[in-house]
């Protein structure tokens, strides 16, 4: 079922990149030692320096001896941190469960990444990261009114985002990430009001057969960052992960679809080596 | 640049159509289910009805995924043949399909009820009752009440009861209160009863001497248990009781402890999956203020008797009469019906569904037991402490066993 649109994503990042990769070569034919202003790049042209001027005389050795990197004041490779809150969300259907109203529920995330700077205008981003996929199912049912029955889910979440970061910008860059990104379920809590009782209760999430603990899909992001010194970069993102992969394994007659949707609000700080 | 937000825009829009999208879990109580005018749109129906309302799929083995891939195609052929000649079809293999796909399930409360599509013709398909029936030491046998009312009465003859009142409630509830004198001049309290419906009828103006009688049944033996001062022992005879209300245990058990029984955890489902459960919440029996008496503290023994066709609240009660200090259970591994129901569709996503008087009806448990002493012992039934079968001893013999460890307790 996804095989059309994958060709398609196929096709369009060899379309995304290849043009770059030839506007980079008909530079360096054209204008192989152009001397420019100071001024901010603002578009994936390549090969701007970060830093006016000065990158003039540092062009000229890019384009002999490094084909990716442009801005040699600064390292290729970085290394971050990264803390966000999370806000997820199911995309299901409630069934004959007409009381029941599914809401995204905030969490936490939190991780590691790494990223090589491949030309000004784009990197590669890698992250591991633990990540709360949270949500709470309110029910609202006539005879319950009264009741403020609700279920909180905490489910946690590693993965690995592998995203490329289009850059524009020098010291204050914005960023673009697009990407995708593979996870494994590790485990949840539950909070929840009994419906016989009316008592709060928590426990762990018991995983069913059903239960499709690989996790997997794509990732955008926005965020915009700030050199605070030539190897110190401080910033802030937000990032959406859109899973494709079902949380329910796939049943041979009925089958129920339950994908995670994830929004994280975070900052993030990189070491650039 | 244009250009390539773009392209990114389309790959994210190409990739979100890689969501799969579920099928559509229908309402099993939806009075449009009942449309179906083929064999195999009623054993669709049926199905999906129990794949999401059944609550004990966790611990079922049945792959209901593959019953429904093997016996569709045979509920079509049916509808092939009923087509060709509509004289062809016999109930015979009509049943035979549906006991097929369901004489497996575990849940010893089920009833699948369907009437013919063609005819309106009624069946009912019992897989607990077929599996009890199978059991070595039921030798095929039905247990009835009646079959128990004659067994109390030869009991009497034969001494080991000194008499009693019978009850009878609402035309076909039964119940019976008697004595038991030993040699050394204690009294031992014993009440039969076909069905938990103890504070139902004690709240409840009865409307004839018999009703009458079965009121005071209960309540002479509640009042002998809790203040006859030379009580040797306690036997609640849950033989043939088919269940009831589970809120009978604050006048079986609670009077007669001094601390919480926690004897079970329940859960049940809070979505339409197949395993969407609950968490686990604790069944307690609490104490009561009032009109008690430690039984521990003055060593005075319960017993409970049981036989294969306890049932449900006949099991969940001797379960807890088990745990009690002084409590002890006598006779045959039970029925194996622990799932309680609640008829409240509105609150639960599971359980029964369907309509008696139209053309399927499915009973099945809301809520699954875990009891603290043995796990989920649904579709086996409780294992009593001291073993003794009616086959083999009578029903006098196991009352006999009662008597013997009474007599014997230290």
């Amino acid at each position: 079922m996804c095989v059309l649109p994958l060709a398609l994503i196929v096709c369009m990042l060899m379309g995304l990149i290849m043009p770059a990769q030839a506007q980079v070569k008909d530079r360096r034919s054209e204008q192989p030692n152009e001397i420019r202003s100071g001024r901010s790049g603002v578009d994936f042209g390549g090969g701007r320096s970060s830093y006016g001027h000065r990158g003039s005389e540092y062009r000229t050795r890019r384009y002999n001896d490094n084909l990716f990197s442009s801005n040699e004041e600064q390292g290729n490779l970085g290394i971050g941190v990264t803390a966000a809150a999370a806000i997820n969300w199911q995309t299901r259907d409630a069934g004959y469960a007409y009381d029941a109203h599914y809401n995204g529920r905030w969490g936490a995330a939190a991780g590691i990444m790494v990223t090589y700077r491949f030309f000004d205008w784009m990197s590669l981003r890698a992250d591991i990261q633990y990540a709360q996929k949270n949500y709470q199912m309110t029910r609202m049912s006539p005879t319950m009114q009264s009741m403020h029955i609700h279920t909180d889910y905490m489910h946690h979440y590693i993965q690995v985002p592998v995203m490329v970061d289009w850059t524009f910008g020098s010291k204050v860059k914005s960023h673009i990430y697009t990407g995708g990104y593979g996870g494994f379920w590790l485990g949840g809590n539950v909070t929840r009001i009994s419906v016989v009782n009316e008592k709060e209760q928590k426990a762990n999430y018991v995983f069913s057969p059903e239960d499709n603990r690989a996790d997997g899909g794509i990732t955008a992001g926005v965020g915009v960052t700030y050199d605070v010194l030539p190897s110190l970069r401080v910033g802030a993102e937000a990032m959406l992960y859109y899973s494709l992969v079902n949380t329910v394994k796939r049943q041979p007659v009925m089958n129920d679809t339950r994908y995670n949707n994830t929004v994280t609000l975070g900052v993030i700080a990189t070491y650039i080596l | 640049m244009k250009r390539r937000i773009l392209y990114i825009a389309l790959i994210m829009m190409a990739v979100t159509g890689c969501r799969e999208r579920g099928d559509v879990y229908m309402d099993p109580n939806d009075p449009m289910n009942m449309s179906y005018t083929t064999y195999a749109e009623q054993f669709d129906i049926i199905w999906r009805g129990i794949n999401t309302h059944y609550v004990f799929w966790s611990e079922d083995k049945t792959n209901w995924d593959d019953v429904y891939q093997t016996m569709m195609p045979k509920f079509r052929a049916l509808d092939s043949i009923y087509v060709a000649d509509t004289t062809v079809v016999d109930s015979v293999t009509y049943v035979k399909l549906y006991s097929e796909a369901c004489s497996t399930l575990i849940d010893h409360h089920m009833a699948i009820m369907w009437r013919d599509v063609h005819t309106n013709k009624k069946y009912v398909f019992l897989p607990g009752e077929k599996e009890v029936r199978k059991r070595d030491y039921t030798q095929g046998q039905v247990y009835t009440s009646d079959t128990i009312i004659g067994s109390i009465k030869e009991c009497i003859t034969k001494g080991l009861l000194d008499g009693g009142r019978w009850g009878k409630w609402n035309k076909e509830n039964n119940n019976f209160f008697g004595t038991v004198t030993l040699e050394n001049g204690k009294k031992i309290a014993y009440l039969w009863q076909d069905a938990f419906m103890m504070n139902q009828v004690i709240n409840s103006q009865a409307s004839n001497e018999e009703e009458a009688q079965y009121i005071k049944n209960i309540q002479n033996w509640m009042k002998m248990c809790l203040s006859e001062p030379n009580l040797a022992g306690v036997i609640l005879d849950n033989r043939n009781n088919r269940g009831g209300a589970v809120k009978d245990l604050n006048l079986i058990v609670s009077p007669f402890i001094t601390k919480p029984i926690h004897f079970a955890d329940v859960r049940y489902k809070e979505g339409t999956g197949r395993y969407e459960y609950t968490a686990w919440e604790a069944s307690i029996v609490d104490t009561v203020a009032e009109a008690k008496r430690n039984l521990e503290a003055e060593h005075i023994p319960y017993v409970v008797l049981t036989n294969a066709y306890s049932i449900s609240m006949g099991e969940s009660s001797s379960m807890v009469i088990k745990l009690m200090p002084t409590g002890h259970m006598i006779g045959e591994r039970t029925f194996g019906a622990h799932g309680m129901l609640i008829n409240q569709h509105s609150i639960f996503y599971n359980g029964t569904f369907g309509n008696q008087n139209d053309k399927h009806y499915i009973y099945t448990a809301n809520l699954q037991v875990n009891f603290t002493d043995g796990g989920i012992l649904e579709g086996v039934g409780i294992t009593p402490d001291e073993e003794a079968l009616q086959a083999d001893l009578g029903y006098d013999g196991v009352l006999q066993k009662a008597l013997d460890y009474i007599k014997g307790y230290k």
